[in-house]
């Protein structure tokens, strides 16, 4: 497990210039005990939604590094943050290398959220060691701009050896985990937990609940809420029917 | 004699000036050509002609009915193509296609008649001939061909009532310098075909090994000669193959095919060994021979594939990383997504391995290899492509442009689900899955597709995107043959 960071959240107090600057230079200390090194003038990569932009460390993910989305459950939409992150990612230039052990990636949806079927590489690994090691490969490679996979079991070996591959490879390991893996080490330098929240009107956005988990070297417990603009309805609410307020009385609830 | 100069070549050129006197005449030789490729069971169509052009526009697209051309019935002859060009005086001839032509997607068949698989033209005789043909048969580009047809001029005699000079300026210098190339008026040499070099090498081992390091050794040792051949002749190997000899006579045969050319003894014994580690070996081995069975040329262009990538080296490395993940986990399991206009979800794309044999035999290749039976079913061939599939909305929004959402997980097969719906045709109110009962919130839909019953299986569904009580978002659908609930996807 990596080292437990001093969490500098309580710097504002001290306000004099000489403190601040101190307080800059423990923190590119810890920084590069951290062994966090990537380059600083580097800008990081937006996730494509500014609600979650917002709670991150700089306002976005840093290149060669791992994200870890906690999914609560099928349909919580996580994988539509993930994928707007890979498609800012692959705007930059490379490709976008989906592990999909499962076999459920839907590409059609991925190039409505604007990646080209050309930046895509789909490898559909048959096995738990043939997908992570074709993740490894993924990462360490200078082409690839995003590496999405979706490893429920991951040991702290692996972890470490795929974050290092990310910091060779300089893309981005978007990893799509379990809720229950919270409690695991993690080797990522955000840990991100996304929670669907119940839409309220017909026409409404798609809203979820992101939780900001872990960022390495950085305050964490943030919340946001935002909206994603992809899931907006053409089809209207089901209008024969009864409404679903009246679905719900009708059942009792 | 040459092979035509094409991505896709489909015909042998072949100078037989001067040649028909030994044969005892033009039809006779062309005849012996015909038996020739019959006895390597290849069916070929031989034309005669004063010009390369005019042999091949007639080869591909003479139909029976050209007034001065010969015809030799052949019993049993199907129809590829072989092309004679000869300007006389001078006489030329040239056989057909290379490899063996069964592309009927080329030509539509009312073209090709089977049993006229010779077709002379007598010297000056190229214009009568060409005249009833349509424009394609002039080898010209695409672009040219489609403007022409636009202009309502679809044979190249409605082409040689025009000025010419017009013609020039119209479809620039390309229409005229086929023209003239087909009767004779430019002269167009053959394009000539050196035969490849093979790639192979072999080493024999002095003892028998068993020991798989030093197989290894052995390996990269050949890769290094085997790269330096490739390198003397400008090629880089697209298939690598191994074979390791046993002591008992068995023989290990194992295939690494790359994404693109390369002659990098690094990258090239990488693969070879990741495919060695996989390799049972069940005797010791004697030798070990490796060749380069598919070869391309050694380029240095940038791949047109990422093109949008700022960073030149990106797409080597992408090269080199398809490769890598290609000879571990095989062909068909790196992919690259070609999308299709199909409103049925699961043909609404397509994967194609990355890594394809280049040229005609791709699809010979590919066809020959087993796909996961789910797969092959749900990938029709391109062809199914944009017939008769129709997409009913019942909302006057939802015509104005894109579909509604798809999600970004969808299962290979749908799962019957048990659905609750208040009303007997109406939306789901609410579902079970896995034990678990979803209570739905909210339901948009339906979004109904139908495919036409003579596209195979019809489906006839209504979709809906449903959220449950708490927030989670799935794809249903009904099919409206049964009534059955299914889920297709989750909104992730």
């Amino acid at each position: 497990m990596p080292p437990n960071v001093p969490v500098l959240q309580n710097v504002h107090v001290l306000q004099s210039p000489a403190s601040r600057e101190l307080i800059e230079s423990l923190r590119d200390r810890i920084a590069s005990l951290e062994g966090a090194r990537r380059p600083r003038e580097k800008k990081p990569i937006s996730s494509g939604c500014e609600g979650l932009d917002q709670i991150l460390p700089d306002h976005g993910f840093h290149r060669g590094t791992l994200v870890e989305w906690l999914a609560s459950g099928e349909g919580c939409s996580a994988e539509s943050l993930v994928f707007a992150t890979a498609r800012e990612a692959w705007r930059a230039g490379g490709a976008v290398v989906v592990c999909d052990q499962a076999q459920q990636f839907y590409p059609p949806a991925a190039v409505r959220l604007g990646i080209k079927p050309e930046g895509m590489i789909v490898v559909q690994a048959a096995s738990d060691a043939d997908n992570l090691w074709a993740l490894d490969q993924a990462l360490r490679c200078p082409g690839v701009a995003a590496a999405v996979a979706w490893p429920e079991k991951l040991d702290p070996r692996t972890f470490r050896r795929l974050q290092l591959a990310a910091e060779q490879g300089g893309g981005l390991g978007l990893l799509v985990r379990p809720a229950r893996a919270k409690s695991e080490p993690s080797w990522a330098e955000i840990r991100l937990a996304i929670e669907p929240m119940p839409t309220t009107e017909p026409h409404g956005p798609r809203r979820l609940r992101i939780q900001l988990l872990r960022s390495r070297g950085g305050p964490t417990g943030a919340v946001a809420e935002v909206e994603i603009e992809y899931e907006t309805h053409p089809l209207p609410c089901v209008s024969p029917g009864p409404s679903p307020a009246a679905c719900r009385r009708a059942a009792g609830a | 004699m040459g092979v035509e100069e094409s991505p896709t070549p489909g015909c042998l050129f072949l100078d037989i000036t001067g040649l028909e006197r030994l044969f005892g005449g033009e039809m006779a030789l062309a005849g012996q050509i015909l038996r020739d490729f019959a006895a390597r069971g290849l069916a070929v169509r031989v034309a005669i002609a004063d010009t390369l052009g005019a042999a091949w526009a007639v080869a591909r697209f003479g139909t029976g009915q050209a007034p001065v051309s010969l015809f030799q019935e052949l019993p049993g002859s199907e129809c590829g193509e072989t092309v004679a060009a000869s300007p006389s005086p001078a006489r030329h001839t040239d056989p057909g296609p290379f490899p063996p032509s069964r592309d009927h997607s080329l030509h539509p068949p009312e073209q090709r008649r089977p049993g006229t698989a010779i077709v002379c033209i007598p010297p000056g005789q190229s214009l009568r001939a060409l005249k009833p043909l349509p424009v394609e048969a002039l080898r010209l580009p695409l672009e040219t061909i489609e403007k022409l047809h636009s202009l309502g001029i679809t044979r190249i005699e409605q082409l040689e009532r025009l000025p010419r000079e017009e013609l020039a300026c119209r479809f620039g210098p390309g229409l005229i310098q086929r023209w003239d190339q087909a009767l004779g008026r430019l002269a167009e040499p053959i394009p000539v075909w050196p035969p490849l070099p093979k790639f192979a090498v072999r080493h024999e081992l002095e003892h028998p090994v068993t020991n798989r390091e030093q197989v290894a050794i052995v390996l990269e040792q050949l890769v290094a000669r085997l790269s330096e051949q490739l390198v003397d002749c400008g090629c880089g190997a697209l298939q690598l193959e191994c074979r390791l000899e046993c002591q008992e006579g068995e023989v290990v045969a194992m295939g690494v095919g790359l994404f693109q050319p390369t002659a990098s003894p690094r990258h090239l014994s990488q693969l070879a060994q990741t495919r060695l580690e996989r390799a049972t070996i069940p005797s010791p081995l004697v030798a070990i021979s490796l060749g380069a069975s598919l070869v391309g040329p050694l380029e240095h262009r940038q791949e047109e594939l990422f093109v949008d990538a700022p960073m030149r080296n990106g797409s080597r490395f992408l090269a080199m990383l398809i490769d890598r993940l290609a000879s571990r986990l095989g062909r068909g399991a790196v992919l690259r997504v070609r999308p299709l206009p199909d409103a049925q979800p699961e043909l609404a794309y397509r994967y194609d391995p990355w890594v394809s044999m280049r040229g005609r035999d791709t699809a010979v290749r590919s066809a020959g290899r087993p796909f996961p039976a789910s797969r092959a079913r749900c990938h029709r061939p391109a062809r199914a492509q944009g017939d008769g599939q129709k997409v009913l909305r019942d909302d006057p929004v939802a015509t104005g442009g894109a579909l509604p959402p798809r999600p970004l997980r969808v299962l290979r097969r749908p799962i019957a689900v048990s659905v609750i719906s208040l009303a007997p045709h109406g939306p789901p109110f609410c579902f079970r899955l896995r034990g678990k009962e979803h209570r739905i919130a909210w339901t948009w839909g339906p979004e109904r597709i139908e495919t036409g019953w003579w596209r195979g299986p019809a489906i006839a569904r209504d979709y809906y995107r449903v959220e449950t009580a708490d927030g989670h978002r799935f794809w249903l659908f009904r099919d409206l043959k049964d009534g059955r609930w299914f889920l297709q996807g989750h909104f992730a």
